[in-house]
């Protein structure tokens, strides 16, 4: 397996205050399906701020699809950060655009032709479910519904790594469910996925490694889950 | 299945600066272009006063010398006095016409106060020639050869009242030569203002399109173009409003006999009013693209 993603000796701290994450070393593997939980201020969205590229480690290395982030010059970041999805906490859906408008998002600013933009948009709000609100605003869609739609925006572009931050934390169990399979099934179509979640409850009815962010450190506990 | 044309990605038309900036760059250039036409005519006019007094110099050959003589002899010396002056003069340069004002131009000049009587033309009344002069006058020349031919006539020549004239207008105008940097100066700012104060409320939309790969100059183009429509608008509105003002106040001073400023009519002067908007929205472009690169600069 390829290496998407590795973190050696990482750490972050804000300021002079203390490291909110230390000695990180782990890798993401292409096509791999991770968990990673932890207490509310544990430092998961720090953690997804780093994969993301919106914030820069204060030491250590990270290689993201084989390249140093520090290293990477800032006109080739938007093209890296194109092959990454993120699925945002508070979906971050622009109000005044519609469903199809806030899908088509990253594939506008990529420059995708209109043509080919209307078609994959099209086809992938049939598939989560939204066929039928494809011109509505996102006040007017229900939190599950939302959620779907910055899922979809995510995903929409392909991309190498998929990362959702809490994307099960504002539905019931039943959309949560619908949800995680829907990752599984971009997942087995070679997409890595990282989720942040604290619902540990859901993650132990899916076999997938699980990380656990406590004490600023890393801890892989997929056996003791 | 209906498709709407796709919309800006950010929701600049729906926050404050949308319906604030068009206003103030309204009024800057409203302001602005009074200030131009007026300078434009307040130039115009000067220059017509300074060519009208310029174009109208006189002399004046006093009978002082000739006060004890009779009447008869008075005028004839007299006459012969401006004779000589009209014939020396006439064959220097510059000079396009010189004439003696004539007695019945005289005497209806004097009319008002001294009366129709005959009584004018016995009085020891200077005689006053009238000259107009041209390209290559020289009025030291003038002045020397006129000494010569008759030390005692004056030459009034209007230059202090030129230079006065010349004074306050060059006062005048360079006011509103500043002002009208100022006004330039503060619609530029507003532009700024504004465009920064959109980037804050919009801050969340700026970093998720940065974060799905946007280039930065994408977004900035985003601003750029909302920043262009309004200022656009709002100046268009702006030399509107200052034309439409400025038309009546000619109106009004065409039937007060004010002369026509030609300045403000030429093609030079109305194609640089006719391009204020579209500078105003260019420099608005120009401004809010680099204020979103430079901020955008800051993220990482």
């Amino acid at each position: 397996m390829t290496e998407v993603v590795s973190f050696r000796n990482v750490g972050v701290r804000y300021e002079s205050g203390p490291e909110i994450l230390r000695d990180l070393n782990f890798s993401l593997q292409r096509g791999s399906f991770h968990f990673l939980t932890g207490a509310s201020g544990a430092g998961k969205s720090t953690l997804m701020r780093l994969l993301y590229l919106a914030l820069r480690q204060t030491r250590g290395e990270i290689n993201i699809f084989g390249r140093d982030n520090i290293r990477i010059p800032r006109d080739e970041l938007p093209a890296i950060r194109r092959r990454i999805g993120v699925v945002f906490q508070d979906f971050r859906l622009i109000n005044h655009l519609s469903t199809f408008e806030n899908v088509a998002l990253p594939l506008r600013v990529a420059g995708v032709e209109d043509l080919q933009i209307r078609k994959n948009v099209t086809e992938l709000l049939e598939w989560v479910g939204l066929g039928d609100h494809i011109n509505a605003q996102p006040s007017r869609l229900s939190g599950g519904q939302q959620q779907r739609v910055a899922i979809a925006r995510a995903v929409i572009g392909r991309p190498a790594l998929l990362l959702a931050d809490e994307p099960t934390g504002n539905v019931d169990d039943r959309i949560a469910m619908r949800l995680l399979y829907l990752f599984e099934e971009l997942n087995k179509l070679g997409t890595t996925v990282l989720i942040a979640t604290h619902n540990r409850q859901l993650v132990r009815r899916f076999g997938h490694t699980q990380w656990l962010l406590e004490g600023a450190t890393l801890h892989d506990v997929t056996q003791s889950g | 299945m209906a498709f709407r044309s796709h919309p800006s990605h950010l929701p600049l038309e729906a926050d404050s600066s949308s319906r604030f900036l068009p206003c103030i760059v309204a009024l800057m250039v409203a302001l602005l272009t009074f200030s131009m036409v007026g300078l434009g005519a307040l130039h115009d006019s000067v220059g017509q006063w300074s060519g009208q007094i310029e174009g109208s110099l006189s002399i004046q050959v006093p009978p002082t010398e000739l006060a004890k003589r009779s009447p008869e002899q008075r005028e004839a010396a007299l006459q012969k006095t401006v004779d000589t002056i009209i014939d020396e003069l006439a064959s220097l340069p510059g000079i396009a016409r010189i004439e003696e004002l004539s007695p019945e131009t005289m005497a209806a000049l004097l009319e008002p106060w001294l009366g129709p009587d005959e009584v004018v033309s016995e009085l020891p009344i200077p005689r006053i020639i009238e000259i107009t002069p041209e390209t290559g006058f020289n009025f030291d020349a003038l002045e020397r050869q006129l000494g010569e031919i008759a030390p005692e006539a004056v030459l009034d020549d209007h230059r202090i009242w030129i230079e006065r004239i010349a004074d306050v207008a060059f006062s005048v105008e360079l006011a509103l030569t500043v002002l009208i940097v100022v006004l330039f100066g503060a619609t530029m700012l507003s532009i700024v203002f504004a465009t920064k104060s959109g980037f804050s409320i919009h801050h969340k939309i700026i970093e998720l399109l940065h974060l799905i790969g946007a280039q930065d100059d994408y977004i900035a183009r985003q601003f750029g173009r909302h920043s262009q429509r309004l200022a656009f608008f709002g100046a268009l509105v702006g030399l509107l409003i200052s034309l439409a003002v400025s038309a009546f106040i000619a109106w009004l001073g065409l039937r007060a006999g004010w002369p026509i400023p030609s300045l403000v009519f030429s093609p030079v002067f109305i194609a640089l009013i006719v391009a204020i908007p579209f500078i105003v929205a260019l420099v608005a472009y120009l401004t809010a693209t680099r204020t979103v690169l430079r901020v955008l600069r800051q993220m990482l």
